[in-house]
Order: C-alpha cells, then structure tokens, then sequence
C-alpha cells in the first residue's frame, strides 16, 4: 500500500467509486456481500451481472453481517478474533475493527446507525457498543447461546434469541432491562420484525418451525410448521426468516432440506418450496425486493430468487461456507 | 519432559474442541450410542432423494439398473473422476438419444446416481468412524509412552538405553498420529463433497426436463 489507509479517504478505490458514482447508474445494480465462514472472506456479487466481482479478506471466520443506514459502511462480525469488523463500502477495506465482547456471531444495528447490538455465543449477553465511541455500554445477560437479534422498527424493543435455553427474550432498548422471554421451538435462531412491528418470526432451527409473537402480547399467535414430502421432520431446519414490506410474504431457510418456503404472511399458510442449494442458512433481499439472495453453506454458492415470480434464477459460486449475507443499498 | 508431549494432546484436543466447536453452531446432539466420530462436520445420514431432488417421483421412474443407458450415464455421473463441468455435455448426449420417455429415463438416471453416491458415501463414513476407533487407540499409547519416558528420564541415566528407545517409539507413534490426523481432516470433507455432487447432478437434470 502507498497510502496510509486508515479512513480509505486515500485509497485509489475511493476515487474510482466517486467516478462511478457520479456517471449516470445502470437500472438497479445492488451488492450483495456475502461473508465465507471458512474462507475468511467477503464476496461482492454484482446483481446486474450476477456475478461475484470482488473477494475481500476480512477477520477469522464472519458471520453475521450488516449494512449502516447511509450504506457506507458494511459491518462484520469476525467471531473468532472477538471483534467487529467495519468496512468502507466503497472501498471494500477494514477501516475500523470494534469491540465486541466474546464470540459475537450476529448483530442488529439500529436505525439511526449509531447502536449495535451483539449477540455474543459464548458467555449468554448481548452486548450494546456505541459505534462512534467503539465503547461498550452495557451487556445484557441472556439464554445460553443467543443467536438472532430482531430490532422493532422504532428501535424501542429488541429480541434475542437463545440457541440452547430455546426462548425469545424481549429487552427495552432504553433501559437495557430484559422484560420478557418467550419459550419457543428447540435451537431458535433469527428474530425478525414484521414492517408494522406488530409481530416478531422466530424461527427454530431443531423445532422445525417459526414462531409468530404477538410484540406487545408477548403471546405466541402461530406456529408454522413445514412438511416436505420425501424429508423427515429432522432434515427441515429453519433458519434464515424474511418479511416483505408490504405484509405479503415470508421466505424461510429451511437449512437441510435445502429449500427455501415461501409463506403468506396474512394466513401464515406455506405455499411453495423452492429447492436452492446444499444447507440454505441465511436470505436477504435487495432493497427493491425483486430479488431475494440465500447462502447455502455447503454447496458454497448464492442463490438468487425471482421474488415476483417465486422462482429460482441462478447459482452463483462464492467463497467457503457462506454464512449470511446483506445487499448494498445503492 | 511433558512438554514433548504436549503437540500430540495439542492435535487431539484441537480435534475434539473442534468437533464440540461445530457443534455448539448449528448441530444437534449425536445419539450416544453412535460409534466415535472424529470431523467437524455433522454426521449426516444417507442422502435422501428429496433433499436434492423436486423432480418427478423416482419410484414410478422405473428401475435404472434395468436401463443400461441410464445406469451408464449415473455410474459416470456419480464418479467423482468425473469433473462437474462435464456432466451438462454427458446429459445432452443423452437426452438426444432419450427419446419419448425422455423425463422418466432422466429421473432414472438421478436415482441411479444418487444410490451410487449413497453406496460410496455410506462406505467412507463406515471407514471414517473405524479409523476414529483405531486413531483413539494410537492416542492412548501415545499417552502412555510419552508417561513413560518422562518416568525413565526421572530415573536418571541408569537405563539410558532403554530410554533411547522409548523416546524413538514414542516419536514414531506421534508422527503417525499428527499424520493421521491430517488425512482425517481431508477425508472428513468427503461426505459434504459427495452431498454437493448429488446436488449439483440433480440440479443439471432437473434442467433437462
């Protein structure tokens, strides 16, 4: 390197990126960056070429991984080297590594993009890191083994969810209290927020199925459970969980069966299974939601979804052991 | 002395810490009563065709074995000498000559391949947990040997021969080991790699129809 790289401000990449940016933008090209567990890496898929454009190393084995509401910044959780991982998106450098307590493995940011919240495997607490600060500013105990982390929209409420003690637990975000915890499904893994905020899907990776939490009841409204035929219950291992905005469906990972269910999110019925790739962990659409994106840890590639359509489009090979995954917001 | 013996507990532990590690991430719990285990990854059992597979129904397809062609076709398709990016040329060959029965001969060929897979994959996972039970073997006498030069060195030099040879036996028996162990890494890939060329054959497949 010939300049110092601390911001990226220097980096040749930022100027090209500014040239870019300032040509007139083909129809809708998003980023989609997927973190390669095994690989140690990041790859950049182009979603206009669908295409992987760039790999980038980032810390030891990502996983979790999210985007700052301005869309500069990527964030990663490097869950063996303890920290968080920031990266300058339109140089696609580390450009701060943050501190995160032990393990972290996934994360919620909020929406003024100021505040983390770090689910940390290893010692059961989500910790809260003020961004600008790099500070720590409160660690939360929890289940053993949180996982998912599903910020409501007005970023009052969060869900954690614990792998091993099997609950939701509701926290206030402004007192940092646990207020409730929810028993759900074995192995919960992802909490996620319908767009009103009115519920929260919680998906169970050995109950084989996604609870629906009522936010403010704390109730359980409905269980989806999932039937292929062919598979065992054991083989259907929900994961991955996302809403569109407009109320009308959901996509769930279904882990080992290596389909993805779509499911209507007013009647919660299951209506199709798509078939993607060998362990389907994580999804994420692009932010016009026309296209839906999976990782497939074990088959080392990316799917891509016709979201309109329901239908698969394409496979595209990534690094090793894809993890989870986020699209550009530009 | 103990500090010779650390690397081989080393390796061991590093096994086993990351066999709990992956464990602890997304797995569930081994029964018991399962033979030892030594990779990583999970122990998964037979591929199911539904896993891979949203084609027609595989038990109404007809028995591949009876269709040479067919049975052909997955033997080649399920042989690992033969590289992914071939299979798409062998698969329109086929579907040239297929004929009417094109879709129901095409799923013939899915079931043979994958039961050919299963058969190859199956044996690897049986040669797996032996070589596990004979590694864990190695283990304990390395355990012992490393003891028991510690104990013949504490003796002072009284025995040096019996030392020297102690020491030569127990080098011997920890290269073995670490060399083992770095074969079962790869060879714990094989699984997953044999669950990926499933995938990737039905996938082509299901494009023909």
């Amino acid at each position: 390197m010939i300049f110092p790289d601390r911001s990226g401000f220097f980096h040749p990449g930022f100027f090209l990126a500014l040239v870019l940016f300032a040509a007139p933008a083909p129809a809708l090209a998003f980023r989609i960056f997927v973190t390669n567990e095994k690989g140690n890496s990041v790859s950049v898929i182009d979603t206009d070429k669908q295409q992987v454009v760039e790999t980038v190393p980032v810390g030891r084995r990502p996983r979790g991984v999210s985007i700052s509401p301005d869309g500069k910044l990527l964030y990663v959780c490097a869950s063996d080297d303890n920290a968080i991982n920031v990266l300058d998106v339109a140089t696609m450098k580390i450009v701060r590594s943050l501190e995160s307590g032990p393990d972290p493995e996934r994360f919620a940011l909020n929406q003024a993009g100021d505040l983390l919240y770090i689910a940390n495997e290893d010692n059961a607490e989500v910790t809260v890191v003020d961004l600008a600060k790099n500070l720590i500013l409160a660690q939360i105990p929890v289940g053993v083994e949180p996982e998912g982390m599903g910020l409501s929209p007005n970023g009052e409420l969060l869900v954690a969810t614990s792998e091993t003690t099997n609950m939701a637990h509701f926290i206030d975000t402004r007192s940092y209290k646990l207020i409730d915890s929810v028993l759900v499904g074995k192995r919960p893994r992802i909490a996620v927020f319908n767009r009103s905020g009115a519920q929260v899907w919680v998906s169970s990776e050995l109950g084989g199925d996604v609870s629906v939490i009522d936010a403010s009841s704390h109730k359980i409204i409905r269980k989806i459970t999932f039937d292929i035929p062919g598979l065992t219950r054991e083989e259907i291992q929900p994961v991955g969980v996302v809403l569109t905005s407009d109320g009308k469906k959901a996509f769930v990972a279904l882990g080992y069966a290596n389909r993805v269910a779509v499911v209507d999110q007013q009647t919660f019925a299951v209506e199709k299974y798509l078939l993607v790739g060998v362990r389907v962990w994580h999804l994420a659409f692009t932010p016009d939601e026309k296209l839906l994106y999976t990782t497939n840890g074990n088959s080392n590639d990316v799917t891509v979804i016709d979201v309109a359509r329901e239908r698969v489009i394409k496979s595209i090979s990534v690094g090793l052991e894809p993890n989870d995954l986020v699209s550009s917001l530009h | 002395m103990f500090g010779k013996a650390l690397p081989i507990f080393g390796i061991w532990a590093g096994l086993v810490a990351a066999a709990a590690a992956q464990t602890a991430v997304s797995e569930p719990q081994a029964s018991p009563n399962e033979a030892p285990w030594p990779c990583a990854q999970r122990r998964t059992p037979t591929i199911s065709a539904a896993a891979v597979w949203a084609g027609p129904d595989i038990a109404k397809a007809g028995d591949w074995e009876q269709d040479s062609e067919a049975a052909a076709l997955a033997e080649k398709l399920a042989s690992r000498r033969t590289p992914l990016s071939e299979i798409g040329g062998l698969l329109d060959d086929f579907v040239k000559k297929a004929g009417a029965d094109k879709d129901q001969r095409l799923t013939r060929v899915f079931a043979g391949a994958l039961a050919l897979i299963n058969r190859e994959r199956d044996r690897i996972i049986a040669g797996i947990a032996h070589f596990a039970e004979g590694q864990e073997r190695l283990a304990e006498r390395v355990r012992k040997e490393s003891e028991e030069v510690a104990d013949d060195a504490d003796k002072g030099a009284a025995d040096a021969k019996a030392l020297a040879e102690a020491k030569v036996e127990f080098a011997w028996d920890k290269r073995i080991f670490a060399e083992r162990s770095q074969s079962l890494t790869y060879v714990c890939e094989t699984p997953g790699i044999l669950e990926q060329r499933a995938f990737e054959i039905a996938r082509r497949i299901q494009e023909k129809l």
